[in-house]
C-alpha cells in the first residue's frame, strides 16, 4: 500500500486477454493500491489463462495458479505458511472470477469466511464463464444470453446476492467496485487493504465478446451498470453496517440493456421486470444504510 | 514446481490491432463559428484558472474590442456551444464583456514597439479601420485614420444605440485601440482630402462602411418627414436632442430597422414596424429580434410599402401592399409576393426606411460592382490601387462588427507583409471540429439552466469574478487534451505513456478496443481505421 502506481514500473502489458477486458483493468488498480508485499492466488478463469504462456507472466508478484475450486483453500493455506514464517505483513490476494466464487469455490470461499481468515478476495465478476465460452453461471444475471441459456431459454432466476451471503458470514468488510469509478474503487481497496481478517471486494468486470458488446464501451456499461443500480456502489461492514459510497442517478435501465447483446432477446415485460428489481434492489440498499444511521 | 519467472512483454500484441488510438486536437465549434477568429476555448481556459489579464491579452490577439464585442456581436460561439443541448451554453459574450470590462478598469497601457519609417493612411475609423491600425501600431507601423466624424467608432459610435454600447465604454476601449495612433477627424475622403494626399503613405487601408441607405424605390419616399433611419441614428448618436412624440412607421427587417424603432420608442414615439417577409426572414440577429419583441412597438409582417403621400391637412400616409410567402429566393428566404387587391393605409408623424445600406464609393469613378457583392477598384488611379487594401463592409462579408474586425485584422498582416516585400497567406485553419458527438457528456454534471441563469447573471452582466470563474468552469474545452488521465487509467493493456506534453501509445501492445477514444472527455482523441466492434 505504498506504490500508488506500482503496476506503471513493470510490464503489465503482452497479456492474452481479448480487447477491452475490464479484469485487466481492475488488477491493474488493485495492485497499484496493495503494492509489491501481495502473493496472487488465482483459479482457473480468465485471469489464469491471460495472464501469460508459462514460462512468461504479466504479474509484478507472485502470482499462484490453482484448482478451480480451490482458491479459498489455497489461500488460507498461503496465509497461513506466512504467518508461521512471519511474513503477516503480506497480503494474500485471491483473484477470481464469479464461476470460481458464486459456483464451483463456494464451499471453501464460505469456509474461510466462517473462519475469518485473514485474506482480501476479489471476485472480477463478468456474468458467465467467459473463458470457456460464454456458459450461465450463478452470477449471470436474469434474462441475459449465454450459450446455456441460449435464446427461447434464457435465464430465468436472478443473479445470486453474493453481498448478502458474504454478510451473513459477518466478514469485516464486503465492497462492490466499478472500473468506472476509479476514486471509489481505490479507496475500497485501500480500506480493505488496512484491514484484518476477512475482506469481499465484488468486482464488476465488463466482457465484450460474452457480452456481445463493443470493446469500447467497457467503461460506459461500467457506469450505467452503477447509474442504473443494476450493480451499486455500497459497503457492508461487518455484515451488518451498509453504506451506499455512490448516489446513483437512477437511469432507466434499458440505457444499460441495449448496449449489449446478450440482452437483445428481452421482451418489454421482461426489462420491466428486470427495472423494477433494480429499483427495488437500491431502495433495500438505502433502508439498510438508513436503518444503520438511525440506530 | 514449475515457475514463470519471464514477462510477456514478447508477446507485441499490437498485432491483433484494427484501429489505432489518435491524440488530435480539434477545433472547438465556438473557435470556428468567430468570425473575428478569437481563441474562445483559450481564453475561458484561463479565465477558469482565474487568470484575467492573459485572458485578456489573448483575447486581444485576435479581437481589439472584447469591451464592444461583449455587448454587441451576435455570438454564434454561443448558438453552437456544445453545451447547449446539453443544459446551457456556455454564456461566451458575457465573458468576453467581463473580460472587456475588467481591461477598461485593470489594463495598463501596452508598451509599444518603436515606430519604424513606414506609415500607413487608415480611411474610415470604424471596427474594421480601429483593428487595422491597432494591429499596425503593433508591428511599428506609423497610423493614420482619417474619418468624416467628430469622433472615432464609425458605425460603433454613430449607428448603435446607447442603450446597446454606451458611449463612455466605447470611447475608452476606442482610446486603448487607438493609443499611439494619429486620428484626424472630420476628414472626409473626396472632399478634405483626396488622392493625391494618400500618395506619401505606404500603404493604404480603405475602409469607409456602409452609410448610404438604400431607396425604398416608391411614390413618395421623398416627402418631408420621411428619412433614412441610419441618418436618424446618427442625429441621435451625435447627442442631438430630439422629441418623437407622434406616431413613426419603421420600415425594415434588419438591424438597422430594430435599433430606429428602439431607439424612436425610448424618445417617446409610438412606432410600428412594418416588414414585409414575416419574424422567421427578418436578416437581423435572434436576439435583437427578442428584444424588439419585448417592447411595446407595434409588428406589421407581410406588408410592403407602395406610395407615401401628405395629406392636404399635412398628416404622413402610407399605403401598404399585403404580401404572402412564395418560394425562397437565392438567400433561401421566402420570397414576399403581392396578394392581388389587399392594401391598408397607417397615417404617421415621421416614417423612417432601413430597408439596407450600400457604400458610398463615389470618391472613387469606375467601381463596378461583381454578382458575389465585392467591389473591383482596378479602375482608379494607379499609384493608390498598388498600395491600397480593403476592409469592413466593402468586402462581400456579413456585415457585422466581427467581421470587420476580422478584416482589419487580417489587412493589418497583408500590409505588413506587403511592405516587406512578403507574399501574404492567410493562416489555415484546422478544421476537424469537436462537435458534440465528439464529446463524453457522461464526465459532465448538468446545471439547473435558469437557477443558474439569475445566479450568475444581473441586468446582463456576470455578477463578479467568481460568477465569471464559474461559468468559465463549465466549459468543456472541447476538442482539446486535458490531461484527465482516462485514456491512461482505462487502459486494459498498459499501453498509454504518460509524456511532458501529454499522452502517447505504445502501438507495441494497444489492442485498439478504443475505451480511450470513448473515455476521452473532450474528444481530442479519436480512433483512426475500421471499428472493431
Amino acid at each position: 500500500m505504498t506504490d500508488y502506481e506500482f503496476c506503471a514500473g513493470h510490464d503489465l502489458y503482452g497479456h492474452m486477454a481479448c480487447p477491452g477486458c475490464g479484469e485487466k483493468i481492475l488488477l491493474r488498480h488493485v495492485l497499484d493500491v496493495l503494492g509489491p508485499e501481495t502473493i496472487i492466488v488465482c483459479p482457473a478463469g480468465c485471469g489464469a489463462v491471460t495472464d501469460g504462456i508459462f514460462p512468461h507472466s504479466i504479474a509484478p508478484v507472485p502470482f499462484l495458479h490453482v484448482p478451480f475450486g480451490a482458491t479459498a483453500s489455497a489461500a488460507a493455506g498461503i496465509r497461513a505458511g506466512l504467518d508461521m514464517s512471519g511474513r503477516e505483513e503480506v497480503t494474500v490476494l485471491a483473484w477470481a472470477g464469479d464461476g470460481a466464487t458464486f459456483d464451483i469455490g463456494m464451499g471453501p470461499l464460505s469456509a474461510i469466511a466462517e473462519r475469518n481468515e485473514n485474506i482480501l478476495y476479489c471476485c472480477y465478476d463478468n456474468e458467465a464463464y467467459m473463458n470457456t465460452g460464454v456458459q450461465r453461471s450463478s452470477a449471470t444475471p436474469v434474462g441475459s444470453w449465454t450459450t446455456t441459456t441460449p435464446r427461447g431459454h434464457l435465464k430465468t432466476e436472478p443473479k445470486k446476492n453474493i453481498g448478502a451471503i458474504m454478510a451473513a458470514h459477518r466478514i469485516p468488510y464486503f465492497a462492490t467496485c466499478s472500473p468506472a469509478f476509479l476514486d471509489d474503487l481505490k479507496m475500497k481497496v485501500t480500506r480493505a487493504g488496512k484491514m484484518k481478517g476477512m475482506r469481499f471486494l465484488h468486482l464488476f468486470s465488463p466482457c465484450p465478446p460474452g457480452w456481445k458488446s463493443d470493446p469500447r464501451d467497457g467503461i460506459t456499461l461500467s457506469r450505467l451498470a452503477v447509474e442504473c443500480n443494476i450493480f451499486p456502489l455500497y459497503e457492508i461492514l461487518d455484515g451488518e453496517k451498509y453504506r451506499l459510497t455512490h448516489r446513483s442517478q437512477g437511469l432507466p435501465v434499458a440505457e444499460y440493456l441495449h448496449k449489449q447483446g446478450r440482452f437483445r432477446y428481452l421482451s418489454d415485460t421482461e426489462k420491466k421486470i428486470i427495472q423494477t428489481d433494480a429499483d427495488q434492489f437500491y431502495g433495500l440498499l438505502v433502508s439498510r444504510q438508513d436503518r444503520e444511521k438511525n440506530r | 514446481m514449475a515457475v514463470s519467472r519471464a514477462s510477456m512483454s514478447w508477446n507485441k500484441t499490437g498485432s491483433w490491432r484494427s484501429s489505432t488510438p489518435l491524440y488530435r486536437d480539434k477545433l472547438p465549434p465556438c473557435n470556428y463559428n468567430c468570425p473575428a477568429g478569437e481563441n474562445i476555448r483559450g481564453y475561458i481556459d484561463l479565465v477558469k484558472h482565474d487568470k484575467i489579464e492573459e485572458a485578456f491579452a489573448l483575447l486581444t490577439e485576435a479581437n481589439p474590442f472584447p469591451a464592444v464585442c461583449g455587448r454587441v456581436c451576435y455570438h454564434p460561439c454561443e448558438a453552437n456551444c456544445s453545451r447547449h443541448s446539453f443544459d446551457s451554453e456556455i454564456r461566451v459574450r458575457l465573458l468576453e464583456k467581463f473580460i472587456g470590462d475588467w481591461a477598461i478598469e485593470h489594463a495598463k497601457p501596452a508598451t509599444l514597439p518603436e515606430l519604424s519609417a513606414r506609415n500607413v493612411a487608415v480611411i474610415g475609423g470604424g471596427p474594421a479601420g480601429l483593428a487595422a491600425a491597432y494591429y499596425l501600431r503593433r508591428r511599428g507601423i506609423a497610423v493614420t485614420i482619417y474619418d468624416q466624424n467628430n469622433l472615432p467608432g464609425g458605425i460603433l459610435h454613430y449607428g448603435i444605440p446607447a442603450y446597446r454600447l454606451g458611449k463612455d465604454i466605447l470611447q475608452t476601449e476606442i482610446q486603448r485601440v487607438t493609443h499611439g495612433c494619429e486620428f484626424k477627424a472630420n476628414m472626409k475622403f473626396g472632399a478634405d482630402f483626396t488622392v493625391g494626399d494618400l500618395l506619401d503613405y505606404d500603404a493604404v487601408f480603405l475602409a469607409t462602411g456602409a452609410h448610404r441607405s438604400k431607396n425604398m424605390r416608391i411614390v413618395g419616399e421623398n416627402v418631408s418627414g420621411v428619412e433614412s433611419g441610419l441618418d436618424f441614428l446618427k442625429q441621435v448618436n451625435s447627442g442631438e436632442k430630439i422629441v418623437l412624440d407622434g406616431k413613426v412607421i419603421v420600415i425594415g427587417g434588419g438591424n438597422t430597422a430594430c435599433d430606429v424603432a428602439r431607439t424612436a420608442y425610448r424618445l417617446g414615439g409610438k412606432v410600428t414596424l412594418v416588414y414585409r417577409r414575416t419574424e422567421q426572414e427578418m436578416p437581423a440577429f435572434a436576439e435583437e429580434i427578442e428584444q424588439l419583441k419585448s417592447e411595446p412597438i407595434k409588428l406589421e409582417f407581410l406588408a410592403a410599402p407602395e406610395r407615401i403621400e401628405r395629406n392636404t391637412d399635412g398628416e404622413l400616409r402610407c399605403v401598404f401592399g399585403r404580401m404572402e410567402l412564395g418560394q425562397p429566393d437565392e438567400s433561401g428566404r421566402r420570397r414576399p409576393v403581392p396578394l392581388d387587391d389587399a392594401k391598408f393605409t397607417l397615417s404617421a408623424d415621421r416614417i423612417f426606411a432601413a430597408v439596407g445600406e450600400d457604400p458610398d464609393l463615389s470618391f472613387f469613378q469606375n467601381i463596378e460592382q461583381s454578382s458575389d457583392g465585392s467591389y473591383d477598384f482596378s479602375g482608379i488611379d494607379s499609384r493608390l490601387a498598388a498600395k491600397l487594401v480593403i476592409g469592413g463592409d466593402l468586402l462581400p462579408n456579413p456585415r457585422t462588427v466581427p467581421h470587420a474586425v476580422a478584416s482589419g485584422r487580417l489587412a493589418a498582416q497583408k500590409i505588413a507583409a506587403m511592405l516587406n516585400g512578403e507574399k501574404f497567406a492567410p493562416p489555415e485553419l484546422l478544421v476537424e471540429i469537436a462537435g458534440p458527438e465528439d464529446i463524453n457528456y457522461q464526465y459532465f454534471t448538468r446545471i439547473n439552466a435558469v437557477k443558474w441563469t439569475t445566479e450568475i447573471i444581473e441586468n446582463g452582466h456576470l455578477t463578479g469574478r467568481e460568477a465569471a470563474l464559474a461559468e468559465a468552469n463549465r466549459c468543456f474545452s472541447c476538442g482539446v487534451c486535458n490531461r484527465c488521465d482516462n485514456c491512461y487509467n482505462f487502459c486494459p493493456d498498459l499501453a498509454v505513456i504518460k509524456t511532458p506534453t501529454g499522452y502517447q501509445t505504445n502501438l507495441d501492445y494497444c489492442k485498439g478496443c478504443g475505451i480511450c477514444a470513448a473515455e476521452c472527455p473532450g474528444g481530442s482523441l479519436r480512433m483512426k481505421g475500421n471499428s472493431p466492434a
